[in-house]
């Protein structure tokens, strides 16, 4: 082989002369033998990869904050969230017309970072707005009111029966943490108006929403999305019992993987990046949030546990992908199953409002640090 | 001049661990150099752990070997069921998609490699399979799981014919490499870099979607009988780890299944980071797990391998991103 190659540099160099001839030799020793270094003439897509900055200059503004899924007033600040109208008609799905994140927080969680009120200079310049979505009239994906919600403060003292408890033992405390965005699976699910399903689109009936401006952010940045919440499902067996549901087949007969399918999981949110300003907009799934569910309730108990699950957002890789200046980041439901209501339900005294709570049968969303890295 | 260059080419891939292509205004390049080119260009792709997307044991390598993946998919692009699409065919091997050059060769341990098929027919990877007193055998231990491949020999378990990369512990008995631990460390994945193509100070994210199995699953039918609980022991314990494995890529490719047997070697292919992160889940959900390799780490390694330390689960996708350079 290597006489072969040597014989066909020897007709190069007589037929083309020696200088073209150096450029294949250097060429050939470079593919083969030579240095792993990467050039594709001016192209700004070069990679250059072993060229280190040493220092990284990060577009201003703060690279760490927090959203609180609470509802709360400016003056007592708690949460990220202006209290919700008396009148639950829920929001537009409309992007922009959500609940809007109009306070986020130090990392500490209490002290206010920016106001969109009192000091709105000092909200952050990568995010244009954030918000969620609430279910009602207005909501024509989620018309059932109560679907997606901020826990209302009546609901802190409910009580209900859990599947393993005797009759005559007590009920059990299970109304979500006041004020906090739940969503409450009974309300989704039952009823007339049942939820859409999502798919990382805006509509998206039950969502979180952030559109980044990536101009303001550095080209070299990542995002860490780092959401706290409680995710609660009643089915003693639960999800992910029979795996079979979970994994369909195509057009063609082969097997993928669909966690929307009906009986692979109760509870399914998915976080999403997606140009939803372009004009055909594409869904990238960054990373599946729930499940695992944190909370079930059995044997009489609910043990409503807290967890925390990262994503992590390679911005500085989207963007060779993403026209445009913006590009949306989306935690969204995406499906749930109904199953034994029976299993876990609200059963206190004069209580008239639904039957299963968000510690039943759904998800309670807390709080988000946002990270930038 | 051009045929000389291709040809050349083709010389340098005969071992498939690639070599950086210059491209020069003045020299035109063949189409498989300029694939090359977009290969080097690749910095993310997602690999689903499904039979077709690999070397089977019918359908195997140019070494007679199964357990290669053979279909790299762009994860920013998907079809109508949700599923990333293939990038292009390769060129210089099509049977094959381009993969991105940051990737020398992904893998997944097979344990049935020796089955009979039919009782008669032996399956062309029966001959990339371990051979001798020591050669475990055929078991549905680590295995794509399709109905096609049973009956399996007697006392193994069905699994739930998902077409995916199984690990079923209860049919790992006598498959693994360490003595009286022998259902223990069979199965897994392994990924081997090209650090050549990182960035020295580049971060890279790997995302594992998966789904643990805990003893809250059901199985399927075992013996005619209906679907029951899984024990205990089959509550998924898996990890990453991290390792130093030099051996060019054909070798790789051509190294006898299960691999493991060749790289638990420790002393050969030394363990650098013995547990990056522990995936376990004991609750039984299909979860996706995220981490990031640090650029701490890039003299660490260039294996990553995702291990079964025991029990049973499903992969179902990996996706690697690198994370930019700085």
């Amino acid at each position: 082989m290597n006489f072969a190659v040597l014989l066909t540099l020897g007709e190069i160099m007589v037929s083309r002369g020696r200088s073209f001839a150096w450029i294949a030799v250097c060429l050939i020793l470079s593919s083969c033998f030579g240095e792993k270094q990467l050039r594709r003439g001016d192209d700004s897509s070069a990679l250059n990869l072993n060229r280190g900055s040493g220092r990284l200059d990060f577009s201003p503004g703060p690279r760490a904050l927090k959203v609180i899924f609470r509802e709360s007033t400016s003056s007592n600040p708690s949460g990220s969230f202006n209290l919700t109208p008396t009148i639950d008609i829920g929001t537009p799905l409309t992007l922009g017309d959500g609940h809007p994140v109009v306070r986020y927080f130090e990392m500490d969680g209490s002290t206010v970072l920016a106001d969109q009120v009192t000091s709105p200079d000092e909200m952050p310049p990568f995010i244009d707005f954030a918000e969620v979505t609430l279910s009602g009239s207005q909501n024509n994906g989620a018309r059932q009111s109560g679907c997606s919600s901020f826990t209302p403060p009546s609901l802190g003292t409910i009580e209900c029966k859990v599947a393993g408890k005797g009759a005559s033992d007590p009920l059990t405390p299970c109304g979500p943490p006041s004020g906090f965005w739940a969503i409450n699976e009974q309300a989704c699910l039952h009823g007339g108006n049942l939820t859409r399903k999502g798919n990382g689109s805006a509509e998206d009936p039950v969502r979180f929403l952030m559109k980044l401006k990536l101009n303001e952010l550095s080209s070299f940045e990542n995002l860490r999305v780092t959401f706290t919440y409680i995710a609660s499902t009643y089915r003693s067996g639960g999800q992910g019992q029979t795996p079979i549901s979970c994994f369909p087949q195509d057009g063609n007969g082969v097997p993928y993987f669909d966690l929307a399918q009906d009986g692979c999981t109760d509870l399914y949110w998915q976080a999403y990046v997606s140009d939803l300003d372009s004009s055909s907009p594409q869904a990238l799934p960054v990373r599946t949030v729930i499940p695992p569910v944190t909370s079930q309730p059995t044997n009489g108990q609910i043990t409503a546990s807290p967890t925390s699950s990262q994503v992590i957002i390679p911005l500085a890789r989207l963007r060779e992908k993403i026209q445009g200046d913006s590009v949306y980041f989306m935690l969204s439901r995406v499906n749930a199953n109904s199953g034994d209501t029976t299993a876990c339900r609200v059963e206190s005294a004069g209580y008239s409002g639904p039957q299963l709570t968000a510690l039943c049968h759904g998800v309670v969303m807390i709080e988000a640090n946002i990270e930038r890295f | 001049m051009l045929l000389a260059l291709t040809f050349l080419q083709l010389a340098c891939d005969d071992g498939l661990d690639q070599a950086p292509i210059e491209e020069n205004t003045k020299i035109e390049l063949t189409p498989i150099q300029k694939q090359e080119l977009r290969r080097q260009e690749l910095r993310s792709f997602e690999l689903n752990f499904v039979e077709s997307d690999f070397y089977s044991v019918s359908a195997p390598n140019r070494f007679n070997c199964a357990g290669d993946a053979k279909i790299f998919r762009d994860p920013w692009d998907r079809d109508a069921f949700g599923v990333s699409k293939p990038f292009e065919t390769s060129l210089a091997h099509p049977s094959e998609t381009i993969k991105p050059a940051f990737i020398r060769n992904i893998s997944v341990d097979l344990t049935h490699g020796n089955e009979e098929d039919n009782g008669n027919f032996t399956h062309p990877s029966h001959f990339c399979h371990r051979k001798g007193p020591q050669a475990p055998p055929p078991r549905a231990c680590a295995f794509f799981d399709q109905d096609t491949y049973f009956p399996l020999p007697q006392q193994q378990v069905e699994g739930i014919n998902s077409g995916f990369y199984t690990l079923e512990h209860l049919n790992c008995n006598g498959s693994g490499p360490v003595v009286n631990q022998s259902r223990n460390y069979a199965g897994g994945v392994d990924i081997d870099l090209n650090q050549e193509f990182i960035g020295e100070n580049e971060e890279i994210l790997v995302q594992l979607k998966f789904f643990p199995f805990g003893n809250r699953n059901l199985r399927n039918f075992v013996n005619g009988t209906g679907p029951i609980t899984r024990l205990p022991s089959e509550t998924a314990r898996f990890k990453v780890h991290l390792s130093f494995v030099d051996d060019a890529v054909n070798e790789i490719q051509s190294t006898f299944q299960p691999r493991y047997f060749q790289y638990f070697n420790s002393s050969q292919y030394p363990q650098t980071v013995t547990q990056l992160i522990n995936l376990s889940s004991p609750q039984g959900f299909p979860i996706e797990k995220q981490f990031t390799l640090s650029s701490a780490l890039k003299q660490r390694f260039n294996r990553i391998r995702i291990e079964r330390l025991s029990g049973s689960g499903i992969l179902v996708s990996l996706r690697m991103f690198l994370m930019g350079q700085r």
